[in-house]
């Protein structure tokens, strides 16, 4: 079965290289942050951890759920599911080759700003974690969309949604309700989670498990969606 | 010979809806079988509970001695697939798509230099899928189901928007697999198709099976109640088929044969002719 998985994984690698969009997206922050950050010749801002989060956001989720959207509307998805390799299996390989690139994304933020600062083993544990969680909202929202169209207003506003709550949140008063409820937002935990990560550290505990229970209920949805997809033949 | 398709009480609700309801068949080894009807009859939804992508409410149905539900796994190593949409990347190549259908079924490489020779797709090989015709991209999911080398090949209205040689290929691609020993489940609205290639059809009407039998057995039952008459009137050349027992048939023949110059008039029936009795009323 590995070797299955790899020559396949082979050829997805060679329909991801050939997708402009792709690069667009997985450029896009780190230009962005770049020209931010550095405008007029100074860096005066401090690199933050919302960058991070904005190309886990922009890579992982908006090109993940397009990615499976795309599939879907081609008909390739209904190919992949009447070949002999699990569907999980299939799920995964193409997941985890979006949260490489994600990754990636991430990386390329983190030079853009940070130059050759060292990469700490927590940064880069939150930012793959981070990665796989927006990837995994992303598979979410494409598997589950009704159709392109939908599913592309849904990817949108869910990350406007996400994005918006990892801006918001740090500057809320901490006894605010809204803070509170801003809080379980995954974007905001993650963000958290790469603040401490980007200080050699490792997040709270509550933090850690907030973000490992969001990764459950997601693959969880993930799988029911799969199962009812199958069951209902919709 | 044994079946290679076996379809028992197939029933499949949508809500309420029963898109399929309590069919059964079999399907010999080797043999082309046919499954016919309107848009909406269930044709699409059987093929999908048998190719293990839907779950049937309830029935029993098993392809290449596995069970559609509970060794679809198994199955699917048996099993390719022809849908009416490719069902490829479009970015990658004709060659490309052929060798991720290989690497998903574990199959040798010379099983893709043989399907594109076979299918004619030599000149096209390096070619992205996005800039071919549709003709040719339905080609490449022929080629892309035939590359893990198949015992029982579904196709779900092959060569419907293709034009007459790009059908005619495929019609010939089909009969060699035939004689190959491949057996084939094909649905379709071409009737002419249906009565020349399959062995035996299936005609569904509002999710039923109401007739399966050979072409050739469907039209002899047929044959005797209608009248294929084509004349020229107005300056254009008008076709009926009359049915006999309709009350309204011995006014409309003996006006046209009074008034018009009659070209053909003949009681051989045609699958067409059966196919219309059968599922009069029904969206075409």
């Amino acid at each position: 079965m590995a070797r299955t998985m790899l020559a396949v994984v082979r050829e997805w690698l060679r329909d991801m290289g050939k997708n402009s969009m792709l690069w667009v997206m997985v450029l896009l922050p780190a230009g962005l942050s770049w020209a931010v950050l550095h405008a007029g010749g100074s860096a005066e801002q401090p690199f933050s951890a919302l960058w991070l989060v904005f190309a886990q956001l922009m890579t992982g989720l908006m090109l993940s759920s397009g990615h499976w959207l795309e599939e879907r509307e081609q008909g390739t998805w209904q190919a992949l599911r009447l070949s002999p390799v699990p569907v999980g299996w299939l799920l995964f390989a193409q997941a985890f080759l979006l949260s490489l690139v994600t990754l990636a994304s991430e990386l390329l933020v983190f030079l853009a700003d940070r130059g050759s600062a060292p990469l700490t083993l927590p940064l880069a544990l939150y930012a793959l974690f981070g990665a796989a969680l927006a990837t995994a909202i992303g598979v979410l929202i494409g598997i589950g969309g009704r159709s392109a169209r939908t599913g592309s207003m849904i990817s949108t506003v869910v990350m406007l949604v996400l994005f918006l709550g990892a801006v918001t949140a740090p500057g809320l008063k901490s006894y605010t309700a809204l803070h509170a409820l801003l809080g379980w937002l995954p974007s905001v935990l993650s963000l958290s989670a790469l603040d401490a990560g980007l200080a050699g550290s490792f997040a709270a505990t509550q933090t850690n498990l907030a973000l490992g229970l969001w990764f459950l209920v997601v693959m969880s949805a993930t799988g029911f969606l799969l199962r009812r997809q199958y069951v209902e033949g919709r | 010979m044994p079946a290679m398709i076996e379809v028992e009480g197939l029933l499949k609700r949508f809500g309420q809806t029963a898109a399929v309801n309590d069919v059964s068949f079999d399907v010999a080894e080797g043999e082309l079988f046919g499954l016919l009807g309107p848009n909406g009859a269930g044709k699409t939804t059987t093929v999908r509970m048998l190719t293990g992508l839907v779950r049937p409410t309830s029935g029993r149905a098993s392809v290449a001695g596995c069970d559609v539900v509970h060794g679809r796994q198994a199955m699917l190593r048996e099993i390719g697939v022809v849908f009416e949409l490719p069902a490829l990347y479009p970015r990658l190549s004709v060659e490309e798509n052929l060798h991720l259908a290989r690497a998903l079924h574990g199959a040798p490489r010379t099983n893709v230099e043989d399907a594109i020779g076979r299918l004619g797709l030599e000149p096209y090989r390096q070619r992205q899928v996005r800039s071919l015709s549709k003709g040719w991209r339905q080609r490449t999911m022929v080629a892309r189901a035939l590359v893990s080398r198949p015992k029982v090949l579904f196709l779900d209205e092959p060569t419907s928007g293709l034009d007459p040689n790009a059908a005619r290929l495929l019609h010939d691609v089909l009969r060699s697999l035939r004689q190959e020993g491949v057996t084939m489940l094909l649905t379709t609205h071409d009737m002419v198709e249906a009565a020349q290639l399959c062995d035996r059809v299936g005609i569904l009407s509002q999710g039923k099976l109401v007739a399966l039998d050979t072409p050739a057995h469907l039209i002899a039952a047929q044959q005797g109640r209608r009248v294929r008459i084509r004349w020229w009137e107005g300056g254009s050349l008008r076709e009926a088929a009359v049915p006999l027992d309709d009350a309204g048939a011995p006014e409309l023949l003996l006006r046209v044969l009074s008034q018009h110059q009659v070209l053909q008039i003949d009681t051989t029936g045609t699958l067409d002719d059966v196919y219309r009795r059968l599922t009069s009323g029904e969206e075409a």
